[in-house]
C-alpha cells in the first residue's frame, strides 16, 4: 500500500471538519485538551453531582446497576456508529470521486483505510466528549483511580474504532458491489432507509419494553455480541480500580465471562475485522468501472390498477397521474419509505397491545395518527418531489405546468396511502378481534393523518424544492417544517381550549372531550385542511418565476 | 399572432442577480420561420435570456414579447407555444421514453391516439424506436438528448428555445438534428432560437446569429456580414475577435 491512504485520510478529516476550515488541526488538537479534563475531572464531578444529589443513588445501588447501564450504553454506541454512519454513506454512492480516484492508481484498500483514519480524529473527540456521560458516574461513584478510568476510556475507544472499521469496511464492500449506476445509487438510498429503521428499533423497543429489555441485556445470549465483551470490560476496570473495597469476583459471576475472556475476545474480534477488512479489499471487492447493478429494464405492459386510474382519469392529467405512479412506484428507496410506514402502521398498536394488555382505541388512534403523518410528510415530501432543477425548468415550461405537477403529486400520494392504511387494517382485525365499526374508525382517521401528512410534506417540498440532496439544508429545514406542522395541527384543540375558556365557551370544549369519537376527530381533522393549505401555497410558489 | 411577422421581440431586456447584471438591455427582434443562434462565452447570459424568454424567470427590467405574448403577463400563453431544451438533462430515469415523453405531453394537455402518434413518429425520426421501452437511466447521455428534443417538439410549438441542443451528440445525431431544425423551420415557419458554443453548427443551419458578452449584445446579423464585419475568414475566428478572447501559448504552458 503506497502512501495514498494518507491522502485520502487527510481529505476525510477536512471534509469532517469543514466547519472549523482555517485552522482545523489547531481547533481539533486544542478539543483534545479539555476533552480530558471533561472525561477525568469535570464529568466525574458534575455526573456524581447528578446522581448522589440529585437522584439520590447510593454508591451500593451504582455498583449494582452499573454493569447493565454500561451494557446498555455501549450497545448504543455500537448501533449509532455501526449502522447510522452505513446508511448515511449509502445515500450519496461517491461515484464521481471514484472515478478521480481510480484515475489516480488509488486501491480499494486505500480508499477504506483512508476514509476510516480521516474519521478516527473526530469520532475520537466524540468518544472523549460524550462517553464521560456513560462512564464518569460509576468512576465516582465506586471512586475508580485515574489508571483506571484511563483503561475504561480506552477500551471504550477501542470499541468505537472496532465499529467505525466494521462499519467503513461494509460502506465500501457494499458500494463496490453496487457499482456507481443510477440504479445502485437508488438500490443504496433503499438499504440506506431500511438500515436508518434497523437503528431506530432498538429505541423504539427499549422506550416501550424497558424492564425486559434490560432482563435481554442481562441474559447470557448477548454474550455471543462484542458489545458486551467490551461493555463488561469497562464494568470489571471499574471494580478492579475501585477505591471502596468492592471485589471483582462477584461481578464476574453475574457477567459470565471474566476479563481475561473479554479482553481476549474483544481483541480478537478487533483484529479480524481489522484483518479481513485488508484482506478482502482488493480481493473479494474491488471499487472500479464495471456492470454491476448496470441493466437495462425494459417496460412491460401496465398493471390492473395503472390501468384502472387511467380509466378513471381519461384525459392529460389521467397520463399525468400514470406516469407519476410509475416513476414513484419504480424507485427502491421509494418503496422501502412505503414499506417501513405499513410495518410501523402494523407494529406500533401491537406493541401499545402487548405494553397496555388491552387496545385502548383513542391511544392507539392518536399515536398512529400521529405517526402516520410524520411518515407521510417523509415518504411523500422528502427527497423524492423533482430529481433536479432541470426537470423543474422541463415542468414549468408547460403551461400551468407546476400547477399541474403538484395537483397530480398529491394524488398519487392519495392513492398510494390506501394500500399502506388499508392492509395493516386487516391485520389488526384478525390478531386484535376488533369490531367492524373499529376498523373503519382506525382506517379513516389513519388515512387522514397520512394524506394531511403527504399534503404538507409536498407543499412543502414544493415551496422549497430539495431535488435529490438528503444531505442539503433545504432538506433539513423541510422536515422541520412539516413535523411541525404535524404537531402544531394534532396541538390545535389546546389552542382552541385556551381561547374558548377565556372567551368563556369553555363548556364548548368538554362537550368534544366527553365523546371519545369527538375527541379523536378533533386532534385529527385539522392535518388535511392544513395540508391543502401548504399544497395551495407550494403550489403557487411553484409555479413562480425566479 | 405574430407582432410585425415577428416571432421574438425584446426592448431593453434585464436580468440581475444581486449586483451581477446576467443579460443587461438586450434589444432583439427575431422573424417568424428563423433559426437564430446566441452566441456567447460560459456565463455571458445565454441561458438565462432563454429562461426569461420562455417565461421561466422574470426580467429585472425592460419587457419582451414571444409570438405577441407579453412575457411578463402572458406567461402561461408564452409557455403553451414554446418549446425548451433545457442545457442538462432533467429526465426521469425510472420511466422509458415513451413514458417521458407521454408526461411531457400530458403537462401540455396532449393526450389519446395524438399524442401516441406524435411519439411515435418522433422517437421513429431520431431513431430510438428500438429502445422506445427501456427505462431512461440505462440511455447514454446522446439518447436522452434525443428523448428531451423530442419533448421539446411533442406539442408542436411556434417558437423552440434549444440550449446547447448537440452538445452530447455523436457526429450522425448532430446532423440529424440539423435537418430536423431546417424541415421544420421551412416546412412549419416554426421559429428556433438556439444557444450554443459550436461556431460551426450556428454556421451551418442559422440565418442570425447575436453574440453576446458578459450580458450584452455586442453583434447580431447574418453569418457571413458578422464575419465580413469581423475582418475574420470564418465565424470561429469573427467570434473569437468579438469576444476577446486570444489563446496565448506560453501563458498555456506557464504551470509546468
Amino acid at each position: 500500500m503506497t502512501g495514498n491512504w494518507f491522502h485520502i485520510a487527510k481529505a476525510e478529516f477536512k471534509v469532517q471538519t469543514r466547519g472549523v476550515k482555517p485552522i482545523r488541526t489547531l481547533i481539533v488538537l486544542a478539543a483534545y485538551l479539555p476533552g480530558i479534563a471533561w472525561a477525568l475531572i469535570i464529568a466525574p464531578f458534575v455526573m456524581a453531582f447528578i446522581v448522589s444529589e440529585i437522584l439520590g443513588i447510593s454508591q451500593s445501588v451504582a455498583a449494582i446497576v452499573m454493569p447493565g447501564m454500561i451494557r446498555a450504553g455501549v450497545m448504543f454506541i455500537w448501533l449509532i456508529l455501526l449502522i447510522l454512519p452505513l446508511s448515511n454513506a449509502l445515500k450519496e454512492v461517491r461515484a464521481g470521486q471514484w472515478e478521480i480516484l481510480l484515475s489516480n492508481n488509488v486501491t480499494t484498500r486505500e480508499i477504506l483505510v483512508g476514509s476510516f483514519a480521516g474519521k478516527l480524529a473526530i469520532y475520537g473527540l466524540y468518544v472523549l466528549y460524550l462517553a464521560p456521560i456513560l462512564v464518569a458516574p460509576f468512576a465516582q461513584a465506586l471512586e475508580v483511580s485515574y489508571l483506571g478510568q484511563g483503561l475504561m476510556y480506552i477500551t471504550v475507544f477501542v470499541i468505537t474504532a472496532t465499529t467505525i472499521w466494521l462499519s467503513q469496511l461494509l460502506v465500501t464492500a457494499i458500494q463496490a458491489r453496487l457499482g456507481a449506476s443510477p440504479r445502485g445509487k437508488d438500490l443504496a438510498n433503499a438499504l440506506a432507509i431500511v438500515l436508518g429503521a434497523v437503528a431506530i428499533i432498538p429505541f423504539v423497543g427499549l422506550q416501550l419494553f424497558a424492564p425486559l429489555m434490560s432482563e435481554i441485556l442481562g441474559m447470557n445470549v448477548f454474550l455471543l455480541f462484542p458489545f458486551t465483551w467490551g461493555a463488561d470490560m469497562v464494568s470489571q476496570l471499574a471494580m478492579i480500580f475501585n477505591g471502596i473495597g468492592l471485589s471483582l469476583s462477584g461481578l464476574e459471576t453475574v457477567l459470565g465471562f471474566p476479563i481475561v475472556s473479554n479482553f481476549m475476545l474483544l481483541g480478537i474480534f478487533s483484529a479480524t475485522v481489522l484483518i479481513l477488512g485488508l484482506l478482502s479489499a482488493d480481493r473479494l471487492f474491488t471499487i472500479g468501472a464495471g456492470a454491476r447493478t448496470e441493466s437495462v429494464t425494459i417496460i412491460q405492459s401496465e398493471n390492473l390498477v395503472l390501468r384502472g386510474v387511467r380509466r378513471l382519469s381519461r384525459g392529460s392529467f389521467g397520463v399525468l397521474l400514470v406516469t407519476g405512479l410509475k416513476d414513484f412506484g419504480r424507485k427502491a428507496q421509494n418503496l422501502s419509505r412505503l414499506a417501513l410506514l405499513m410495518i410501523l402502521t402494523l407494529v406500533v398498536p401491537i406493541f401499545i397491545y402487548i405494553r397496555a394488555g388491552e387496545f385502548d382505541l383513542t391511544s392507539v388512534n392518536i399515536m398512529m395518527s400521529l405517526m402516520l403523518g410524520f411518515l407521510g410528510v417523509q415518504v411523500f415530501g422528502g427527497s423524492g418531489f423533482l430529481e433536479s432543477k432541470d426537470q423543474l425548468w422541463t415542468i414549468q415550461s408547460a403551461p400551468y405546468g407546476a400547477e399541474r405537477y403538484v395537483r397530480a403529486k398529491a394524488i398519487q400520494s392519495l392513492v398510494l396511502i390506501i394500500p399502506v392504511v388499508f392492509l395493516p387494517a386487516i391485520l389488526y382485525t384478525i390478531l386484535l378481534s376488533l369490531e367492524l365499526i373499529q376498523v373503519i374508525f382506525l382506517v379513516a382517521t389513519s388515512f387522514m393523518s397520512c394524506a394531511g401528512g403527504a399534503l404538507v410534506g409536498i407543499g412543502i417540498a414544493a415551496n422549497n424544492p430539495t431535488y435529490e440532496d438528503t444531505k442539503s439544508g433545504a432538506y433539513r429545514t423541510n422536515n422541520v417544517r412539516g413535523m411541525g406542522l404535524v404537531v402544531v395541527s394534532f396541538m390545535w384543540y389546546l389552542i382552541a381550549d385556551m381561547v374558548l375558556t377565556m372567551l368563556g365557551h369553555g363548556a364548548l370544549m368538554n362537550i368534544i372531550w366527553e365523546s371519545q369519537t369527538l375527541s379523536i376527530l378533533a386532534q385529527v381533522i385539522p392535518l388535511p385542511f392544513v395540508g391543502l393549505a401548504a399544497i395551495l401555497v407550494g403550489s403557487y410558489k411553484l409555479s413562480n418565476r425566479e | 399572432m405574430e407582432v410585425d411577422n415577428q416571432s421574438i421581440i425584446t426592448k431593453g431586456l434585464t436580468k440581475s442577480f444581486g449586483s451581477v447584471k446576467a443579460v443587461d438591455g438586450l434589444n432583439l427582434s427575431v422573424p417568424v420561420g428563423t433559426r437564430f443562434a446566441l452566441l456567447g462565452p460560459n456565463g455571458a447570459g445565454k441561458t438565462t435570456t432563454v429562461q426569461m424568454l420562455s417565461g421561466l424567470m422574470k426580467p429585472t427590467r425592460g419587457s419582451a414579447s414571444v409570438c405577441g405574448y407579453d412575457i411578463i403577463s402572458q406567461k402561461n400563453a408564452v409557455k403553451a407555444i414554446t418549446g425548451l431544451l433545457p442545457e442538462t438533462p432533467g429526465l426521469y430515469s425510472k420511466l422509458s421514453a415513451v413514458e417521458f415523453l407521454e408526461f411531457i405531453g400530458a403537462l401540455n394537455r396532449l393526450h389519446g391516439d395524438v399524442l401516441n402518434r406524435r411519439i411515435d413518429t418522433l422517437l421513429s425520426i431520431l431513431g430510438l424506436e428500438g429502445r422506445q421501452n427501456d427505462m431512461l437511466e440505462s440511455y447514454s447521455s446522446g439518447m436522452k438528448q434525443k428523448v428531451l428534443i423530442a419533448s421539446t417538439l411533442i406539442h408542436e410549438p411556434m417558437v423552440v428555445f434549444l440550449d446547447e441542443p448537440t452538445s452530447r451528440l455523436d457526429p450522425s445525431a448532430s446532423v440529424l438534428v440539423k435537418e430536423l431544425i431546417l424541415a421544420l423551420a421551412e416546412e412549419t415557419n416554426t421559429s428556433f432560437f438556439i444557444c450554443t458554443h459550436m461556431t460551426s453548427f450556428a454556421e451551418d443551419i442559422c440565418d442570425v446569429i447575436g453574440i453576446l458578452n458578459e450580458g450584452k449584445l455586442v453583434t447580431v446579423g447574418p453569418p457571413d456580414v458578422v464575419v465580413d464585419a469581423a475582418g475574420a475568414r470564418g465565424l470561429e475566428e469573427a467570434y473569437l475577435k468579438i469576444v476577446g478572447r486570444k489563446v496565448d501559448r506560453e501563458a498555456l504552458l506557464a504551470w509546468r
